[in-house]
């Protein structure tokens, strides 16, 4: 893990030590960005390939990055973006209405080696994967990823009072789905 | 951060704020220890498939087909001017003596006057001046050289 500051990163990469930095900006967020976009598409093969994707991104797009904007922040808004894209073509590919993408998922969730759930832990991934996409998204970053809602403004482009709300009734549906079973 | 997320949470879900929160998905061993390299051979894959995609289309034959038209009208718009040019100074060349000054910085550029026009006539008093001092023979006309 390395200790560099965004900025610090940023700087490199801009003075001719791309290369270098940005390796060093992938050591530092690919465990969250991983575990953001694997709360959301389950799959691990799905979950690497858009880690992979949302970080070639950045790298292309790194050299026209404002420096007032947060690198974190800018990842998570890539790796979201290209989540929704990927449920999206899923959804087109398979003709499969909205419900039954959330189904798939859950179906996989069950059935996923990897997962090491009691389970209540597992009630509480169902739970999630119920929830309409937005919603996921926002009880995701909140929830596991602790994120500021200013933080998580930045990265959906909504407001901090819709975030609330949001995060408040996605909490809410949880709560009843966990006391259904 | 903790603590906030857990006191928004414990009074509106208190089953779901109970919860232990931990990573619930195992990765392939060594996954984050191959992931930077594996990203990084990615994009060097992208930037030599990017140059080959866009080679590639120039081989097409509907790309070569609009790429030969762009090339014919371009060498077929910078003959005709050229041809255009000179004709014209083919004319000026022709009708030099009919022709006054208005006219001809009309038809020539103003670099191709400035060529033609005497602009320095220092060499020419430096000459007078040196017949001047050399030539003692002052029946000799100065203005007949």
């Amino acid at each position: 893990m390395n200790h560099y500051s965004d900025k610090e990163l940023l700087e490199q990469f801009n003075n001719g030590n791309a290369d270098y930095a940005f390796n060093l900006i992938v050591r530092k967020y690919q465990q969250k960005i991983y575990a953001h976009v694997r709360h959301l598409v389950v799959d691990h093969d799905d979950a690497d390939d858009l880690t992979q994707t949302t970080f070639i991104k950045a790298w292309k797009a790194l050299g026209n990055f404002r420096a007032d904007a947060q690198l974190y922040t800018w990842l998570y808004r890539i790796a979201t973006n290209e989540c929704y894209t990927f449920l999206k073509n899923k959804r087109k590919r398979f003709f499969i209405p909205i419900h039954d993408v959330e189904a798939e998922l859950t179906e996989k969730l069950e059935h996923e080696p990897s997962l090491k759930a009691n389970e209540l832990e597992l009630k509480l991934q169902k739970a999630i994967l119920s929830l309409p996409e937005k919603q996921r998204v926002v009880f995701t970053l909140r929830y596991y990823d602790e994120m500021k809602y200013e933080d998580m403004s930045a990265v959906l482009g909504t407001s901090v009072g819709a975030l609330k709300a949001s995060y408040h009734h996605a909490a809410q549906k949880i709560e009843k789905f966990l006391q259904s079973f | 951060m903790k603590d906030e997320i857990y006191n928004e949470l414990k009074d509106k879900a208190p089953l779901l704020s109970s919860i232990e929160k931990k990573h619930l998905f195992d990765t392939p061993e060594n996954y984050f220890e191959q992931l930077p390299s594996a990203i990084q051979q990615k994009i060097k894959q992208t930037e030599t498939n990017t140059f080959k995609t866009l080679f590639s289309k120039l081989l097409k034959p509907q790309f070569a087909i609009g790429l030969s038209v762009i090339l014919l009208a371009g060498s077929f718009y910078l003959y005709n001017q050229y041809k255009t040019e000179n004709n014209q100074y083919a004319f000026v060349a022709v009708n030099v003596d009919s022709l006054n000054v208005n006219e001809l910085s009309d038809m020539l550029d103003t670099d191709q006057l400035e060529s033609i026009a005497p602009t320095d006539n220092d060499a020419d008093t430096e000459t007078i001046n040196y017949l001047i001092e050399n030539y003692n023979d002052l029946s000799y006309d100065i203005n007949d050289i």
